[in-house]
């Protein structure tokens, strides 16, 4: 077991080096000069204090000095100062991070306490109406765009009940109650897609599982067929559906950036959007470096937990 | 025609977090056999004694350790990419499983076919005729050539196979277990068919299986394999009456005999214990932990394989 | 024996035979096909079912309700959301077709190549994909669209990287599995060589899966369209996108509420269509292999 997590945790050094690589190459080729996006619509800077301004941001050092400064920088967290606002990108950083967090995590749980009883229901009842209806608002939940059934969900409370968008959000840690409240429509739209896949995964799972023989023993045996599929069904069908789960965790990292747009909600994918229209570079790449951090230790976490659960994955090669 | 000189196989066994070569498991050791023409070797052995390993070997689709093969006069090795045509020609093989070892997504026709495209310089309809004359060669009726190969039935499919391996008129068969997977009553069938192939084209198989009566009928030579060795190599009928090894005693101690009376009076010897690593090799003779008749000399020398009968081998130091 | 039809004309009939059959079998996969098909009907002859524009703008006409002179009713800027919808579904057929296009032939050919190959070159090139597996799609394409600029060409570029290593991802896993399979060996043994192999064995039977994950791909991929003109990343204005449509109208819809509802069915309808269609092809593909 230790080999494999040293195993996977090596993995990640190269991926995390490429990604890193690949996002310092993407953005230093962004076209256009930041500095002049940044600055050139207003008021014009003339070209002696656009200069100023670009050694202060060591634009002007040659290409793999900056490659070379900037790994430098990330392992050590500092991630530069934002061109359009002047605080450093930790600060704003800091601010949204738990946000976030908070948004993604409670989208998460949600996903978990409600697929896996539907799976277990349509996978336990399949062909008979329990299936057919959950499979019928599975396959609507995967193909309706998030944003438009938040748009909808919006529209209706507030014709309804006069609900408003918050103003202003509060993470979990300060407020959790208030937290919750605001944050669980958003959470919640965003966990029915990943809901209905892992609710068809955990069917379709489920069903082959009850199939095989070592479950027709078990029942000639005489085991009762509600502990049977708790006992021996389950555990061993949920196995494939923990990738899965990983999956729609770094999906729900992307649907986060779309649904905190739509509510307003102060994260870090709404940071990426702006400093993205804004070509405010140190923040586009501070926040992708957050969401990839999120992305890449859902990915270990999967894999390890994959691991732990499936010993056949142990003990390969 | 196939001469088979110290083969050995090893598969290495890599450990930690390096992959450091541990180990080797060491599937077939020193192996060396002679095919004649229009004969059927038969080679027998328990699961895991190395049988399969050694067919692939003979096939060059697995390159070996050490030892040479000779084929028809001529040295054959594996090579990962040029595989020369007139091996392919002259070689083929079925397997235990016909369905695997065919395309799930060709029809019959295409797959029986396919070697004979590979050969090349073949017209349209001479590769119809000969498809036809395969599909009665082997009991097939026609229109199966439009079926895929899940819609045949587990002895269609052995057919299809070996029609497959005949289409090119080869001299040698590697024939690895290809009817253990089969109802017993298509068994004889098949086993029937191949039969009458070898007479009518002077086909030599190299047999493989783990059933004795099987091998008993159809096989003019028999080996016996254990652990990677042959410990016993000699013509059909010596082999069954006279068996010298104790293992090839023991195997063929299990075979029922259909007469009830004379079941229940025979010596049945029960061999204890299980099959030991094929990684770390004991010394001295691989069968001693297992042997009846173990004595000292067994835990210190490998017994070499020599003629203790006419035409008759054994590994063993008791004989 | 006489026929009574010609070889070709009983092909024909068992063609239309199978046909027939699929669509019974599959009513739902025929509606996803159908839907498509009308989808794309609407995207190509787009001038012929409206003769408005969909790009004036006429502040004096906004938020017409539907079932009115415009039938879909105006959006915010006064133009006709009828229009915006029938040109809408241009962007996104196209955007999406591409995409998927380019990503499943490259993600495809890539797959097979790689699991072929084996070694170190596909370790190597793994490990890149799943560098750009690491990240959440639209974080990708979000990256991809700040660095190209927004353009449509830049949006099926975009969605094509983000697609690809997924379709490679498939196509390999099915290459490595069969590159072990006894069928492989049986053809090699009977003399074919690799391209054969490749071509005639292994792609031939990677073609299903990959398949069946297109399609699903394609319901993706209008959702990825439409997610970056939402968020301002896509196709630029005055395009009509449905993506941008909803996005622009969604702070507006104490006003009007329709704006909004008809892009968001428009994507909703084309994702439906193609994930029906993805699921009839992977009941029809799949159990073919384990049908006796």
């Amino acid at each position: 077991m230790i080999g494999y997590i040293i195993r996977r945790l090596l993995w990640f050094v190269p991926v995390v080096l490429v990604i890193l690589t690949l996002l310092f190459l993407l953005l230093q080729v962004v076209p256009g000069d930041p500095i002049r996006a940044a600055f050139g619509g207003e008021n014009p800077l003339d070209e002696q204090q656009i200069q100023a301004l670009r050694a202060q941001f060591g634009l002007d050092r040659p290409f793999y000095i900056r490659y070379f400064v900037w790994l430098w920088d990330v392992i050590h967290l500092d991630l530069g100062i934002s061109i359009y606002s002047g605080s450093t990108v930790k600060k704003q950083l800091a601010t949204r991070i738990p946000v976030t967090v908070g948004l993604v995590a409670l989208a998460l749980f949600i996903t978990l306490i409600l697929s896996i009883p539907f799976g277990t229901l349509a996978g336990y009842y399949h062909d008979k109406w329990p299936d057919w209806v959950l499979r019928t608002i599975s396959i609507l939940f995967i193909s309706l765009p998030h944003f438009w059934l938040a748009a909808i969900g919006i529209m209706l409370l507030m014709t309804f009940s006069g609900w408003s968008l918050s103003i202003e959000y509060v993470t979990m840690f300060t407020h959790p109650l208030k937290a919750l409240k605001q944050l669980a429509l958003p959470a919640f739209i965003m966990a029915l897609r990943p809901i209905s896949i892992a609710t068809r995964m955990i069917r379709s799972s489920l069903i082959e599982v009850l199939e095989e023989d070592y479950i027709r023993t078990a029942r000639a045996k005489g085991v009762r067929e509600e502990s049977l599929t708790r006992r021996h069904a389950l555990p061993n069908s949920i196995i494939p559906v923990v990738t899965v789960y990983g999956l729609e965790g770094i999906v729900l990292i992307g649907a986060s950036v779309i649904m905190e747009r739509i509510f307003g909600i102060p994260g870090i994918g709404s940071l990426v959007v702006e400093a993205a229209n804004n070509r405010d570079i140190y923040v586009l790449q501070g926040s992708i470096l957050v969401l990839l951090s999120y992305a890449l230790f859902l990915n270990l976490a999967i894999d390890l937990l994959y691991g732990w659960l499936d010993p056949r994955i142990r003990y390969e090669r | 025609m196939l001469e088979v000189r110290e083969l050995r196989k090893y598969f290495p066994i890599t450990k930690g977090f390096f992959r450091r070569q541990v180990g080797n498991v060491k599937a077939v050791d020193g192996v060396s056999l002679v095919v004649k023409r229009g004969e059927t070797f038969g080679l027998v052995g328990e699961s895991g004694c190395g049988k399969t390993t050694l067919g692939r070997c003979i096939l060059q689709v697995i390159p070996v350790t050490s030892g040479t093969t000779f084929f028809e006069g001529e040295k054959i090795s594996f090579s990962n990419n040029i595989r020369p045509k007139s091996l392919s020609a002259k070689m083929q093989a079925i397997f235990q499983d016909p369905y695997s070892s065919m395309n799930p997504r060709q029809k019959v026709k295409d797959i029986i076919a396919e070697p004979i495209i590979i050969q090349g310089h073949r017209s349209k309809r001479e590769i119809d005729d000969r498809l036809h004359a395969l599909y009665d060669l082997v009991g097939l009726k026609k229109e199966m050539g439009e079926r895929y190969p899940h819609m045949l039935s587990g002895g269609e499919q052995q057919r299809v196979c070996i029609a497959r391996a005949m289409a090119v008129q080869p001299s040698f068969i590697v024939c690895d277990e290809p009817v253990s997977s089969l109802d017993v009553s298509i068994r004889a069938q098949i086993i029937n068919l191949l039969e009458s192939l070898q007479e009518n084209h002077s086909v030599s198989y190299l047999f493989i299986s783990h059933d004795l009566s099987v091998v008993h009928h159809i096989s003019d030579t028999v080996a016996v394999m254990y652990l990677g060795k042959i410990v016993e190599i000699s013509p059909k009928r010596e082999l069954y009456r006279n068996p010298l090894h104790p293992y090839t005693k023991a195997l063929l101690s299990a075979i029922p005999i259909p007469d009830p009376a004379l079941e229940k009076k025979r010596e049945r010897i029960l061999i204890e214990g299980e099959v030991p690593s094929a990684v770390t090799v004991l010394p001295g003779c691989r069968f001693h932990p297992r042997c009846q008749y173990a004595q000292k000399p067994c835990t210190e020398e490998e017994p070499p394989l020599r003629e203790a009968e006419s035409r008759h081998w054994v590994a063993c130091l008791l004989v | 024996m006489t026929n009574l039809e010609t070889e070709q004309e009983s092909k024909n009939r068992l063609r239309l035979r199978e046909v027939w059959a699929f669509s019974l079998r599959e009513p739902l996969g025929v509606l996803g096909a159908l839907l498509l098909l009308a989808l794309v009907i609407m995207a190509i002859g787009a001038p012929v079912w409206t003769d408005k524009d969909p790009v004036t703008t006429s502040i004096s006409q906004a938020f017409k309700p539907p079932l009115s002179q415009f039938w879909f009713g105006t959006d915010f800027l006064g133009r006709d959301i009828w229009s915006r919808f029938v040109y809408g579904s241009r962007i996104s057929l196209i955007v999406a077709m591409s995409g998927v296009a380019l990503a499943s032939v490259a993600g495809g050919l890539l797959g097979i190549f790689s699991g072929l190959v084996g070694g170190k070159t596909d370790s190597y090139i793994q490990r890149f994909m799943d560098s750009l597996l690491a990240m959440p799609a639209i974080v990708l394409a979000i990256i991809i669209m700040a660095v190209l600029g927004t353009s449509l060409v830049n949006v099926i570029i975009a969605i094509a990287i983000v697609s690809f290593p997924r379709v490679n991802r498939i196509t390999r896993s099915t290459a490595v599995s069969l590159r072990e399979s006894l069928f492989i060996e049986s053809a090699v043994i009977a003399g074919a060589s690799k391209w054969r192999i490749t071509i005639r064995h292994i792609a031939m039977n990677c073609v299903a899966p990959w398949l069946v994950y297109c399609s699903a791909l394609l319901g993706t991929a209008f959702i990825a369209e439409a997610s970056l003109s939402f968020l301002g990343m896509g196709v630029p204005p005055p395009t009509p996108s449905w993506g941008r449509d909803l996005s622009d109208n969604l702070t507006r819809f104490e006003f009007a509420p329709w704006p909004c509802i008809f892009p968001g069915l428009g994507i909703s309808m084309a994702v439906f269509s193609a994930n029906f269609l993805g699921d009839a092809l992977r009941n029809i593909l799949d159990p073919r292999l384990k049908r006796i």
